[in-house]
């Protein structure tokens, strides 16, 4: 259904600019659900946001493409560009207090949002806001759409996000980091309804996250991305429990386990390199345990790996073929 | 926690009326209460605001309350003192200053709020386009700053003076002269709003720039864009009051209050009560319109407020 192929974003002067995302390529399958893993900085919202062209100024699509049903979606016009956002592809934020206009009582923005591509008058509009409000779980949902964004619990604005984004009926969903300013209660409730809906309406989702746990409960497939690229993609299962990249391995490892004796957190020793000064050759070579001199030749590529792929000269796991 | 696009199949639209509503009004009589809250507590806000009110009331009952025909001559007793028949004295040609002031204050009234809204409704054109069109911001806001580099009086003046003096072409002057001021405001608070994450949020919908400009973005940019007209409404009335001295607003005998403290300047030393009663008018509702809009944007935005002494 969408398929990326060697997406690269660039800020900055074209002369020297600086590069966020470099090649990335996946595929997300109707009714899939894709994780996107990385750490802040690795490019995984900029990817979202240069799905639906709305990369921040001065941001900028500089190769590859982006394929939405057959339709080729980099280079389209910004007129063009509005017509499939929303209607093909919607998305969830990650903070829904500010991510809701403060002056508008939800079922007003819900209504609005079925107004955008779909043609509804204006009595058809607010009564598809309540019908939303009660797919989304909102009890009481006639007089919830009475209500100002200040006057709902974070968990429920959360669903009138959800409801919002619904609205015209996407067929993906992207979904950056929305429950990372819920608590834990709220945020398995809303990771449940997400769930719900993709069953029930046969939704794609592509869910962003740091959360590892959160990713791998939701997903049916992985992207770990590093830097700007992707290391690693695999069936969320596989991903966790057998990661072939040191990366992944890593990230897992640094997950704190309720059994065993109480340690030190482990960690990945260094931080992420910032894209003015990628290192040469693996761009996680500096700070990986299994680096060989070899690293620094070159970058390597995602190579087919059983049923994943990876994108390192010596994987935790050697091809089972 | 089960959901069904089955259990919650359309809503019959006749159960529902258009906003979706089953509360009570008195829900909505108390959302709005408490939305005025803020206002009726602040002082200046209360203070300014009832004066004001009580002007309008004022000019609007003139008919009613007014001793004299604005234009009743007593010839047997010009530039009369006060006194019980004319309580505020009589001008040069034995009219009563009261009754001309009461009419007086319909008119500038009327162009302050011609002035409000029409400079208000350009002001907010220019301002929002030039806040959202990156491309139009350089142009319409150079275009502005050339309005404001000429002296608005002067400006206002010439304007009046080529349009002719009559009250519409007074508040078409002024409200030339107090549009940039308005623009800049609003701009101002539209590249404030337009950064928040819901106008991200309608543009990942699909929203087209109209409907981001009108229902995200200006609908959460009004609040310094009211405090801007409050105070454009006080000095559109001061600057009528100028066109009038100077002989190119509203003509006689039509009463403004300008030109009523403009009839009693040849007399100022004899009759001084002819440009007192008027004056002290303009300055009750530029003073009240003035509170009304301090306390309005002390309200509106906390971060001006100054700690009371």
């Amino acid at each position: 259904m969408l398929e990326v192929r060697d997406l690269s974003i660039e800020f900055g002067r074209a002369a020297n600019p600086l590069r966020v995302v470099d090649g990335v390529s996946f595929d997300v399958r109707p009714a899939e659900a894709f994780g996107i893993v990385g750490e802040s900085g690795s490019g995984k919202s900029m990817t979202a946001l240069a799905l639906l062209g709305l990369l921040p100024y001065p941001g900028r699509i500089a190769g590859g493409s982006i394929r939405f049903e057959g339709e080729e979606w980099v280079g389209l016009s910004e007129r063009a560009l509005r017509r499939l956002r929303g209607a093909k592809v919607a998305m969830i934020f990650q903070e829904p207090l500010t991510a809701l206009n403060p002056a508008m009582t939800v079922g007003d923005q819900i209504a609005e949002a079925a107004q955008i591509h779909r043609r509804l008058r204006r009595r058809e509009s607010a009564a598809e806001a309540v019908r939303l409000l009660r797919l989304v779980e909102i009890p009481a949902a006639e007089r919830r759409a009475q209500d100002y964004p200040h006057e709902l619990s974070g968990g429920m604005r959360q669903r009138v996000m959800i409801a919002i984004a619904l609205a015209c009926q996407p067929r993906l969903l992207l979904a950056d980091e929305p429950t990372t300013a819920l608590d834990v209660t709220v945020q398995a409730q809303i990771m449940d309804l997400l769930r719900e809906l993709r069953r029930e309406l046969g939704l794609a989702v592509v869910l962003i996250s740091h959360d590892l746990g959160l990713v791998a409960e939701f997903a049916d497939r992985v992207a770990v991305m590093y830097a700007g690229r992707i290391v690693e993609e695999a069936p969320a299962g596989e991903a966790f429990g057998r990661p072939a990249h040191p990366y992944t391995a890593g990230l897992i490892g640094a997950i704190p386990t309720l059994e065993g004796p109480i340690g030190a957190l482990r960690t990945i020793p260094g931080v992420i390199p910032t894209p003015h000064e990628l290192p040469h050759g693996c761009r996680f070579a500096p700070r990986c345990a299994r680096r060989t001199p070899l690293c620094e030749n070159g970058e390597p590529a995602l190579v087919p790996l059983g049923d994943r792929r990876a994108a390192c000269l010596r994987p935790l796991l050697e091809a089972a073929a | 926690m089960a959901c069904s696009i089955r259990r919650f199949a359309p809503v019959p639209l006749d159960a529902i009326n258009p906003r979706g509503a089953t509360t009570s009004p008195g829900a909505a009589l108390a959302r709005w209460r408490a939305a005025l809250a803020p206002f009726l507590a602040n002082r200046s806000v209360v203070l300014g605001g009832s004066v004001f009110l009580l002007v309008l009331l004022v000019a609007l009952l003139a008919p009613a309350i007014a001793p004299h025909a604005p234009d009743a001559n007593n010839f047997r007793y010009r530039l009369g003192e006060p006194s019980a028949e004319y309580i505020f004295g009589t001008d040069h040609y034995g009219r009563d200053i009261l009754s001309r002031v009461l009419y007086g204050m319909r008119l500038s009234l009327l162009v302050g709020a011609g002035v409000a809204l029409l400079s208000g409704a350009t002001g907010l054109l220019i301002g929002a386009v030039s806040g959202y069109f990156d491309r139009l911001d350089g142009p319409l806001m150079r275009g502005m700053d050339a309005m404001m580099a000429f002296p608005g009086t002067l400006l206002a003046i010439a304007l009046a003076a080529v349009l002719g003096p009559t009250a519409l072409n007074a508040a078409i002057a002024l409200s030339v002269i107090y549009t940039p001021r308005t623009a800049r405001v609003v701009r101002a608070s539209v590249l404030t709003v337009r950064r928040h994450d819901y106008v991200e949020a309608a543009r990942a919908l699909g929203a087209g720039h109209l409907r981001i400009l009108v229902r995200h973005i200006l609908r959460n940019a009004m609040a310094p864009f009211l405090v801007q007209i409050t105070f454009v409404f006080a000095v559109a009335i001061l600057g009528e009051a100028v066109l009038s001295f100077i002989g190119i607003g509203p003509q006689p005998p039509t009463p403004s209050l300008g030109n009523i403290i403009s009839d009693g300047r040849a007399y100022i030393e004899d009759a001084p009560w002819v440009s007192l009663l008027p004056g002290l008018v303009i300055f009750v509702i530029v003073f009240a319109l003035n509170m009304l809009g301090d306390g309005l944007r002390d309200v509106t935005d906390p971060r001006m407020t100054v700690e009371p002494r």
